[in-house]
């Protein structure tokens, strides 16, 4: 048996004060987030949500600098991130994108090569972190086996974590993910969601992420926000806010909420109304 | 130790692995923290060491590439220098560089064709096609798509039309002419990126369709120019047509020497981060890239090559275009290729030069060869992104 140096700590990732204080978000002048406020728990998963159009993709580009506030400033360690140097901020806050795009062809090992652009000078001097950071990223992911292969010809879920595998080779302690799970099917959105958790519990990565669909955000984050034109409608656990309250109000939809026995959090089935067969007698009534 | 993972492992753990050719930690063999260390450490050792392997590898591929590629730029050179309508040996050539290089006294019968007529010509020929190879695979590389290429989005044509206006009405020559036509190529990029733009950031498939449009509308003014212009000939308008080496001379070699040299060891700095804007905008920003600092100043020094050869050779057709995607061919899939593309321009100038001059029947300009290659490729590239895929 090999010695017992945690291998796992040279990947522990450090708690840093992050936080939205107050920011206003506007594209081209038209206010989309008036005043919104949020702080980030250090080694905990988050879920931002909300009906589309609400602005939680929009918190997210702020929160990653995307998009800079008009007013107030999200601070990272008491300062804001856009008077840091943006490469000090890439060492700390990683983002992952909605739908990325790479060019034609590119391996995996190559694509994950890119996450260390931060740790680089002008000419970027290839070293030994750099490569033991690539490896990491690989291997945490399961995509050892597949460094070699084009981005382009490997499976959805696949192609999602060699995405993830590039925030991780970054060495951020705080993962910004904007809808890590459109456009997969059912098992790869799982399989996305059970390899953050796991970085998330084998690392202590910090996770933010905005999910569209409700139940899985409640089974995967250890707290929610949901947010309803531009404002917070509510925050807390997945039990505080998956509410049938917030469902009607927020997403406008008659649903109950019921306690998923195998985990003993909350999931949202739509009221009988919504169903084909419910939609059908009402029609037969109309008609006759 | 080290446990092969099952290779039908499901969905709903973690780590699963299609075809992994090394046994790497599946999130269900939980057995002791002990066995999990010892595994983690080693397999990313060999990883680590795998990774190493094929780095080396792609660089030598990288290297052996570039210097084939220079091989191939020396021996052109050399081709359009020798063969002719006479055949010159090599002793021949070295005799008139030296008398050139020396100061002695030229060469009779020698010194004229060979120094005065081909070597400029060559030294021309190759300078410009870096200079348009450079600046198409930067602008295909920031706009990520190969026909925001500068000649297809009509920035080539609005330096070309400054330059056009430059000589004829103004009779501009030298650096001023080339600042000149930088001017018409900088206020096209703005106009076309102007008229582009949506929500904050231009948006590419309309980029490509109002330069095509722009294109088109300031080559009918390169024409009505040289219409109208007194000393008309078939020789220069050419020139202003398709791009040709016919006019090259020795004062012309310097300022375009000396703004590829700059331009070109400056695209090269920024490179790195040049490189990340392939992945998107957002990515980028995200990696710590100044996103659109990086864009500007690569846009920049791109339209400056551009200009300088324009305002020298004329607009040689699909040079700009068509150097990218070779490079990138060449460089292997998804690989950076701005500095080899360069190359690939140069290659190509030089190339279609000699088959130019000696197409039988009548000497034809350079950019007529390119154009009868460009062409079809164009069209090949349209009909594949018509049917929506990635070009």
């Amino acid at each position: 048996m090999t010695t017992l140096t945690s291998h796992d700590a040279d990947h522990q990732h450090l708690p840093h004060a992050f936080e939205a204080r107050h920011i206003a978000l506007a594209y081209d002048g038209h206010e989309v987030v008036p005043d919104f406020s949020l702080t980030v728990p250090a080694h905990q998963v988050g879920a931002i949500i909300g009906p589309n159009g609400c602005g939680k993709s929009t918190v997210l580009k702020a929160l990653a600098r995307l998009l800079k506030p008009t007013h107030g400033s999200v601070i990272l360690d008491g300062k804001s991130i856009n008077t840091l140097p943006t490469r000090e901020v890439a060492t700390k806050v990683g983002l992952l994108p909605q739908s990325p795009t790479a060019p034609e062809g590119i391996t995996i090992a190559d694509l994950i090569t890119r996450g260390r652009y931060p740790y680089h000078g002008l000419r970027g001097g290839w070293n030994t972190d750099d490569e033991q950071a690539v490896a990491h990223a690989l291997n945490a992911t399961g995509l050892a086996g597949l460094a070699d292969r084009s981005l382009d010809e490997v499976s959805g879920g696949q192609r999602q974590r060699a995405w993830i595998a590039l925030a991780l080779a970054q060495e951020t302690d705080i993962l910004l993910l904007d809808e890590p799970t459109t456009y997969l099917d059912i098992a790869y959105q799982i399989e996305v969601l059970d390899l953050l958790s796991y970085l998330n519990a084998s690392e202590g990565v910090t996770v933010v992420m905005v999910l569209h669909d409700l139940s899985l955000a409640a089974r995967y984050a250890d707290w929610m926000v949901a947010i309803d034109h531009g404002r917070i409608a509510a925050q807390g656990t997945p039990g505080e806010v998956v509410t049938e309250s917030l469902l009607h109000d927020v997403f406008g939809l008659n649903a109950s909420v019921t306690t998923d026995p195998g985990t003993g959090l909350p999931i949202m089935v739509p009221a009988a109304t919504h169903s084909l067969k419910a939609q059908r007698e009402a029609y037969a009534r109309k008609a006759s | 130790m080290a446990k092969p993972s099952s290779p039908s492992s499901s969905a709903s753990s973690p780590v699963a692995h299609a075809s992994s050719q090394f046994p790497v930690r599946s999130i269900a063999d939980t057995t002791s923290q002990a066995a999990i260390t010892a595994t983690v450490s080693d397999d990313e050792a060999l990883i680590a060491i795998r990774l190493r392997r094929s780095r080396r590898r792609e660089h030598l591929r990288s290297a052996a590439v570039t210097t084939l590629l220079l091989v191939l730029l020396v021996a052109l050179a050399y081709v359009d220098l020798a063969f002719g309508h006479e055949l010159y040996s090599f002793s021949d050539i070295v005799s008139v560089a030296e008398a050139k290089l020396a100061g002695g006294d030229p060469v009779p019968g020698l010194s004229f064709v060979i120094a005065e007529l081909r070597a400029p010509r060559v030294a021309v020929g190759a300078l410009c096609g870096l200079a348009f190879g450079l600046a198409g695979a930067t602008f295909q590389h920031i706009l990520r798509n190969i026909m925001a290429s500068p000649d297809i989005i009509g920035i080539t044509a609005g330096a070309n039309t400054a330059a056009a206006f430059g000589i004829v009405v103004l009779g501009l020559s030298g650096l001023r002419l080339s600042a000149f036509a930088l001017i018409g190529g900088l206020a096209t990029a703005a106009l076309v990126i102007a008229l582009a733009w949506e929500g904050g950031t231009p948006s590419i498939g309309k980029l490509i369709l109002m330069g095509i449009g722009l294109a088109a509308a300031l080559n009918a003014v390169s024409s009505w120019i040289l219409i109208r212009a007194d000393q008309w000939d078939m020789q220069s308008a050419q020139r202003w047509l398709t791009g040709s080496l016919a006019d090259a001379a020795w004062p012309q070699v310097a300022p375009i020497a000396v703004v590829v040299i700059v331009a070109g060891l400056a695209l090269t700095a920024l490179n790195p981060h040049v490189d990340m804007l392939r992945f998107g905008p957002k990515l980028a920003t995200g990696l710590g890239v100044r996103v659109a600092r990086t864009q500007i100043a690569a846009m920049l020094l791109a339209v400056v090559l551009l200009s300088a050869a324009t305002a020298t050779s004329g607009p040689i057709a699909f040079v700009a275009f068509l150097s990218g995607p070779i490079a990138a061919r060449l460089a292997g899939p998804g690989k950076p290729a701005i500095g080899r593309a360069g190359i690939v321009g140069a290659c190509l100038v030089l190339a279609s030069d000699i088959v130019a001059q000696h197409l039988p029947q009548a000497h034809v300009p350079v950019g007529v060869v390119t154009s009868l290659i460009g062409g079809p490729i164009l069209v090949i590239l349209m009909i594949r992104m018509a049917r929506g895929k990635k070009v």
